[in-house]
């Protein structure tokens, strides 16, 4: 019996151990393809917005064999390494079992052959004889899993061995809708003569890219760039210059008589390229020796993220009829099991007259379930003839509806009546909620009204376009072109189309033709100018284009640089020289630009650290103003009214100027060097004391122990004392236990600064996502380290700031005396007489002194806590730390049976801080530098950073994609809580601040009387809730989550204790907290 | 026994109405345990076996207990954190149709306040609380702003001070100075207007992080290590802390900011209406900040015909009668806001996270014991 429980038990834990953990990684979807099997002779497009895996579907693989000299050679294809991956899930076994599975089976030779897919893509390639001539154009399509087409290896082409694979996907039970693509062009070129080397392939080629609104352009290698060869106007500038930016290629291991190039980039791909058409051309392309090569292939590789389910569809009016086509389709989020249901509703709401008392209405209702739709309500108050056709189409993750409605019975009274069309639906299952899009809402017919207008929205940082369209002519179709020209910078491009057509029925219409039913307004939010705009009207069927282009802005643009990095080292008394390159302000067309930014150099001189002091600026003609308050950190306004202006900069060690004669401004900038705190040296480059002479100490204390051990038992068998021999047959015992333990545990504690047990490690283990903030390489001791130094250099960073301010407001107090001598100077009289009112009016900056100091003992008492902790990590943990007195002293007392408890607690206390304590933090760490996490943190106190619009506190979710891990990052690391000092609070004029003028002397009275206004003017306020917001954050992060994670360590230092024979109470070690 | 099979056959009722299942990121660490927990067991059995070492073997046999334990523990807690997060806000009926009007603007908010409202909605505890707190957070953001105007205006007047001279002999009068009296309310308002702040965003700071990191991070985390002999106090410990944060905390703030709402909302009307503080607050403000404004009926002009507001202190020696009354007007109704104010910040933001703390300490404190912890966890209680 025993026997039998104890092989079950086996079998469990065989299974268990043989169940591969699955993935964690965001949703990664690998396929291109259709659902149809493809057009031989036109393969190079194909709607790659949106794959619908919703029946099986076919892909066919051509394989063609060029005969190679002895035609004997036959076709090998590789296929061993090749898998299959969507979303979430490994699809390794091609049973539908368990999971929605997907695999193929390739049949070669009437033998049919399995294989799981991986990382497929679309591989295109030209096979060309001597001539240059195309011999066959079969192989543009296959599948495989990073194989280079050369000869000898992998894959070999002849032609009279051609075979041909057909790839059969069953069934998934997925539908997907993919964006974000992400290419790269990858290709091999060949037969280059031997003395032809490097020069020729840089030159050597060209390829091309189409769009689909019918741009294209080719771009041709040059020595070490790509350049523009031919490109049409309208392709986007900003993505030839991503495609430039990131173009690189890479070249070696050259075979004899041919020459091998890769040539890649890659582009995200965003939604105004979609629906995305790409196609790439390669062409050889004659040298200055006229010597050709051949181009060998060309593959294409693309990647796409998921994205949720959609709801779409448009409404269109026409002269007779109103069609309304709505769709709702499967969402593929976070592809859990539980949302494969098959549970739709789509609702359809059609009001006529919707904001009269003669409202009527038409409502309409499908609900499928497991793709079986019924219509379940219909409720109108319309006449029943106004229904003119209906045609639903449903698939296991769709449903579509097309309506048409006869406008005359819904619309008796012409253009006078309004309609409004909505849409509503979605997955009914658990987890998804209802969209809601209006599909149309405008009359029944009208003339086109045309009004446009751009302008700048400061505060939302952006280029808006608002136009509407009023009606149409004849209530045809109409056609919308909208395009941008000149944009520029093309690091970040954003246009969000947000209008209530546009929203739900036409997600890409920014570059691509769209259908459009009036009216409509558009809001184009981009990060750039918006120079020019074309917006065409074109009636179906009417080759009268009503065209309007803009080029004019109606407000000057404002660049808001949010922020200047600076390069190089900024000067010191002693050198001089390059802080030119620091500051470089583009001012491009514009006559205007605002500069806010903070200002903090570090540099080094001879070794030392230094950070830059009070860095003022001040204009001549420019009407620079700075906004400058100590000696460590500075906050700058800079704003340039003209070019050529003179700069004058001013710093402690002197003045400079400068003249801008181009766009470029340089600036140059003194400044006097301060000591800045060194980061630590690493715990880890200590001297490696206990990896190296850990086992000699444990070695002594073993044999002592032997020895101890040894002599009782001979004591007890020499004078036959039972208790003695007992004694020392428990302790044989519990010393084996104990020799095993520690020498197990001498593996683990050579771990914490090792290369091959690093954090990456950690993350695998539990599966956390990888973040680009961290590196992941490094050894667990010297990321909890730097865990630990982040979080005390942010509490003090805080406290600098609090003391900061506090003696800014006592010098701001005192400093800033609005004086008005009120004089009645009756010099004909040869009466003097004065009388006066003294105000101070920043005597308000006093009071803020006492909630400051108070906010400022709570954080030196934070700042203190986590000093403990980071001692505690230097003393106990780290490789040379006080585990080498600890195991070794604890082992020999845990010998002596009247100091065993100490002996155990020494033990216990020395591992436990040892091993788990940095493994505390590191999880710690890796748990803020999650980005949910960090952005939920820094957006709790900067609820208006710009990061933190797309963040809804509420679901703590965000509401896009759009925030950047590089953003996040500066939460930890960053000084960027320095943003958030003061807030503009109103001004000081002489409205506020009225004096009577002076009698005699009016205008020398009013200059020397002027009072000391602050910088601009302006009044600022502290702001108190980013100060109490950061303290609260600084005590989480300080105080409150070190002293959990000391609570689970010592309850880890208590189990080991008791484990060991010593109980020990190390709960009041708590107190350390 | 009979126990056992009642425990387990409620944990699977309950599943089975939860309806939920865990997220794809918790087998990962979950598999992880498992696996290499049964490993060790069955090593020692299988040692114990082969050695004939029964203490081996009942070691390891205990080890499955203890397993089986902790396994049913989590899928308790694993197939229903959903739906004990949306039991518990159903059990708080506020109504939020009341207060829509303060987030007005905030279509994020609006929509959470809207699915509040409609019958039957998903919200979970955790977005209940945040809401809740998040609108004491714009409460105490009125308060600061109105706080830091009243400082800055009065002490601009309490640094007025005039002078006369004649013929190189004069006197100088401060009796503007006075004012100065109003800087000792004053500190008292800020501090507690930052305690009140600070236990705000504690509280916001611990419903987010433990609201997002539970499930995928934190109790994987403590489960990995609660499988384990050697570390399983340290597991527990976490475990025990990580689901009363989740469920209890958010649950107590939800609980006693409602009560709040529902019985002492008359206290917060300082916030919603014109009141005598609102009246002095943006009297005096306006001397600074907006001279554009019209000027309030309540003015005299002084010597030069330049208008003052009532409030403001006139310098000027001679005309230093009017002074005591404006200032004891003021510090009338300062100070009987200032009760109201303290009232909120002390009542609505400090006290009740205190004894959410507290509850939600002693909570895993309890729970810790139950599975097992020596250590008494309501140490931690000196965090409050």
């Amino acid at each position: 019996m025993e026997k039998f429980f104890l092989l079950l038990l086996t079998l469990i834990s065989v299974i268990f151990a043989q169940v591969p953990p699955p993935p964690l990684s965001p949703p990664i979807f690998y396929l291109y393809a259709t659902a149809q099997p493809p057009d031989i002779n036109n393969l190079e497009e194909g709607n790659l917005n949106s794959v619908n895996l919703t029946s099986t579907f076919y892909y066919y693989l051509f394989f063609s064999c060029p005969a190679d000299q002895n035609n004997v050679n036959p076709c090998v294809f590789n296929f061993s390494s090749i898998y299959f991956k969507a979303g979430s899930y490994f699809f390794t076994i091609c049973n539908q079992t368990v999971r929605p599975n997907l695999c193929f089976h390739v049949v070669e030779d009437g033998e049919t052959k399995l294989f799981l897919a991986k990382d497929i893509f679309l591989y295109n390639s030209d096979i060309l004889d001597e001539n240059g001539k195309s011999i066959n154009k079969l192989d543009l399509l296959t599948l495989g899993y990073g194989v280079n087409i050369s000869k000898g290896q992998g894959w070999q082409f002849f032609p009279k061995n051609e075979k041909r694979y057909s790839i059969t996907f069953y069934k998934p039970m997925l539908t997907y809708t993919l964006s974000n693509f992400f290419c790269k062009v990858n290709g091999t070129i060949k037969d280059i003569d031997d003395y032809n080397t490097f020069g020729i392939p840089f030159n050597s080629f060209y390829f091309s890219i189409a769009l689909p609104n019918g741009s294209s352009c080719s771009l041709s290698q040059k020595t070490h760039s790509l350049e523009p060869y031919f490109c049409s106007q309208d392709f986007p500038q900003d993505l030839l210059n991503y495609l430039r930016s990131r173009y690189s290629f890479s070249y070696a291991n050259i075979p004899p008589n041919s020459f091998s190039l890769d040539f890649i980039f890659s582009f995200p791909l965003k939604r105004e390229y979609s629906p995305y058409k790409i196609r790439f051309n390669v062409a050889p392309y004659y040298t200055e020796n006229e010597r050709a090569f051949t181009i060998e292939s060309v593959t294409l590789l693309c990647s796409t993220n998921l994205v949720n389910y959609t709801l779409a569809g448009e409404g269109k009016v026409y002269r007779d009829n109103i069609e309304i086509l709505a769709t709702a389709s499967e969402p593929s989020r976070n592809l859990q099991p539980s949302s494969f249901s098959t549970d739709f509703s789509l609702n359809i709401l059609v009001i006529v007259n919707p904001n009269t008392s003669n409202q009527k209405n038409l409502f309409l209702n499908w609900t499928c379930l497991n793709s079986a739709c019924t219509q379940t309500d219909f409720q109108t108050n319309i006449a029943s003839n106004t229904i003119l056709d209906k045609y639903e189409s449903f698939s296991d993750k769709e449903i579509r509806t097309l309506i048409k409605l006869n406008t005359s019975s819904i619309c008796p009274n012409g253009e006078k009546d309004n309609i409004l069309i909505k849409a509503k639906g979605g997955p009914s299952s658990a987890g998804f909620e209802d969209k809601e899009i209006e599909l149309y809402s405008g009359p029944c017919s009208g003339k086109i009204k045309f009004l446009a207008e751009i302008y700048k929205d400061k505060q939302k940082d952006g280029t808006y376009l608002d136009f509407e369209l009023d009606g149409s002519e004849q209530n045809k179709e109409q056609f919308i072109i909208i395009k941008i020209k000149n944009l520029q910078n093309t690091n970040k491009v954003n246009i969000n189309l947000n209008s209530k057509l546009f929203d739900g029925t036409l997600k890409y219409s920014s570059f691509s033709p769209t259908v459009a039913s009036l009216p409509a307004i558009f809001h184009f939010n981009t990060f750039y100018d918006l120079k020019s705009l074309t917006v065409f009207l074109t009636p179906v069927g009417d080759d009268q284009t009503i065209f309007r282009e803009f080029n004019f802005i109606l407000e000057k643009p404002v660049l808001a640089i949010d922020k200047v990095k600076i390069a190089g080292s900024p000067l010191s008394v002693e050198q001089s020289q390059d802080l030119e390159k620091n500051l470089r302000l583009y001012l491009g067309e514009r006559n205007e630009v605002d500069i806010d930014f903070v200002f903090l150099v570090p540099y080094k001189i001879k070794g030392y650290d230094f950070q830059t002091s009070l860095v003022p600026l001040y204009g001549g003609k420019c009407e620079l103003s700075s906004v400058s308050k100590n000696a460590d950190f500075a906050s700058i306004k800079v704003r340039f009214k003209e070019k050529g202006c003179i700069l004058k900069v001013r710093g402690v060690a002197g003045t400079a100027e400068d003249k801008s004669l181009s766009d470029w401004v340089s600036v140059k900038i003194y400044s006097k060097g301060v000591f800045v705190a060194q980061s630590p040296d690493s715990f880890c480059s200590s001297n490696r004391i206990l990896s190296s002479q850990y086992f000699k100490f444990f070695l002594i204390a073993f044999s002592s122990l032997i020895v101890i051990i040894a002599i009782a038992f001979m004591l007890g068998s020499f004078t036959s004392n039972p208790r003695l021999l007992e004694w020392s047959k428990r302790e044989i015992i519990e010393t084996i236990i104990l020799s095993l333990l520690i020498a197990s545990i001498g593996f683990f504690l050579t771990l914490s600064c090792e290369k091959y047990f690093d954090i990456s490690s950690i993350m695998n283990l539990f599966g956390l996502p990888q973040t680009k903030t961290i590196s992941i390489h490094t050894p667990i001791l010297d990321f909890a380290q730097q865990t630990m130094y982040n979080i005390i250099e942010r509490v003090h960073s805080t406290i600098i700031i609090l003391r900061r301010d506090i003696a800014y407001f006592h010098i701001l107090g005192s400093a800033y005396t609005y004086s008005s001598s009120i004089g009645e100077l009756i010099l004909q009289s040869f009466i003097s007489y004065f009388s006066g009112i003294n105000i101070n009016n920043a005597a308000g900056a006093y009071n803020f002194i006492g909630v400051y100091n108070f906010l400022l003992n709570l954080n030196n008492f934070y700042l203190f806590n986590i000093l403990v902790h980071y001692f505690l990590l230097f003393f106990l943990s780290s490789a040379s730390g006080l585990i080498v007195f600890l195991l070794p002293i604890g082992l020999f007392f845990r010998c002596l049976p009247f100091v065993k408890n100490v002996g155990s607690a020494l033990i216990a206390i020395g591992i436990g801080f040892y091993v788990l304590f940095p493994m505390a933090y590191v999880v710690y760490g890796l748990f803020l530098n999650s980005t949910a996490i960090s952005v939920s943190l820094h957006c709790l106190v900067f609820s208006s950073d710009e990061l933190c619009k797309s963040f809804n506190i509420y679901t703590q979710k965000q509401t896009s994609q759009s925030i950047n891990v590089a953003d996040v990052n500066k939460f930890i690391s960053d000084k960027y809580l320095y943003m958030a000092e003061l807030v503009e609070v109103g001004s000081f004029t002489e409205q506020t601040f009225p004096y009577p003028d002076a009698i005699f002397n009016y205008e020398e009275n009013k200059k020397t009387l002027q009072p000391v206004y602050p910088v601009d003017k302006k009044s600022f306020s502290p702001n108190l809730s980013i100060y109490f917001g950061l303290s609260a954050l600084n005590f989480l992060l300080a105080f409150f989550i070190p002293t959990i994670i000391l609570v689970v360590v010592l309850g880890f230092v208590r189990d080991l204790a008791s484990i060991l024979g010593g109980d020990i109470d190390v709960s009041k070690l708590l107190y350390l907290a | 026994m009979l126990k056992n099979i009642v425990f387990v056959a409620l944990i699977f009722i309950h599943v089975l109405f939860a309806q939920s299942s865990p997220p794809p990121c918790f087998f990962n660490s979950l598999a992880v345990s498992i696996s290499i927990a049964i490993s060790i067991i069955v090593l020692l059995l299988l040692v114990g076996h082969l050695l004939n070492f029964q203490q081996l073997k009942f070691i390891a046999l205990k080890e499955v207990e203890s397993l089986a334990v902790l396994i049913f523990f989590l899928i308790f807690v694993l197939f229903s954190y959903n739906f004990i997060s949306q039991k518990l806000s159903w059990i708080i009926n506020f109504d939020p149709a009341g207060w829509g009007s303060r987030f007005s603007g905030d279509s994020i908010a609006e929509d959470v306040l809207k699915k509040m409202a409609a019958k039957g909605s998903n919200i979970t505890i955790q977005q209940k609380a945040i809401v809740l707190v998040e609108e004491n957070d714009r409460l105490l953001e009125i308060l600061l702003k109105k706080a830091i105007s009243f400082s800055e205006s009065t002490a601009i007047e309490a640094s007025k001070s005039s002078y006369i001279t004649f013929y190189s002999t004069g006197f100088g009068t401060s009796t503007c100075s006075l004012y100065s009296i109003f800087r000792g309310p004053i500190n008292l308002l800020f501090n507690a207007l930052a305690l009140g702040s600070f236990a705000i965003y504690f509280t916001k700071s611990i419903l987010v992080v433990f609201g997002q990191s539970i499930i995928c991070l934190l109790f994987p985390i403590g489960l990995f290590l609660a499988f384990f002999n050697l570390t399983r106090k340290a597991g527990i410990a976490l475990i025990s802390l990580c689901l009363s944060f989740y469920f209890i905390f958010p649950f107590s703030i939800a609980l006693f900011t409602d009560y709040y709402n529902a019985n002492y909302s008359k206290q917060d009307s300082i916030l919603n209406q014109k009141t005598d503080l609102e009246n002095v607050f943006p009297n005096l403000d306006l001397y600074l900040r907006n001279p554009n404004q019209n000027i309030p009926p309540n003015v005299n002009k002084n010597r030069w015909g330049v208008s003052i507001e009532s409030y403001r202190c006139d310098p000027n020696y001679y005309n230093d009668s009017t002074i005591p009354d404006n200032v004891s007007s003021i510090m009338d109704i300062l100070l009987s806001n200032l009760n109201k104010v303290l009232n909120f910040v002390i009542v609505k933001s400090i006290f009740i996270m205190l004894l959410s703390l507290s509850l939600t300490i002693s909570f895993s404190s309890a729970l810790a014991h139950a599975l097992g912890l020596e250590i008494d966890l309501s140490i931690l209680a000196r965090l409050t």
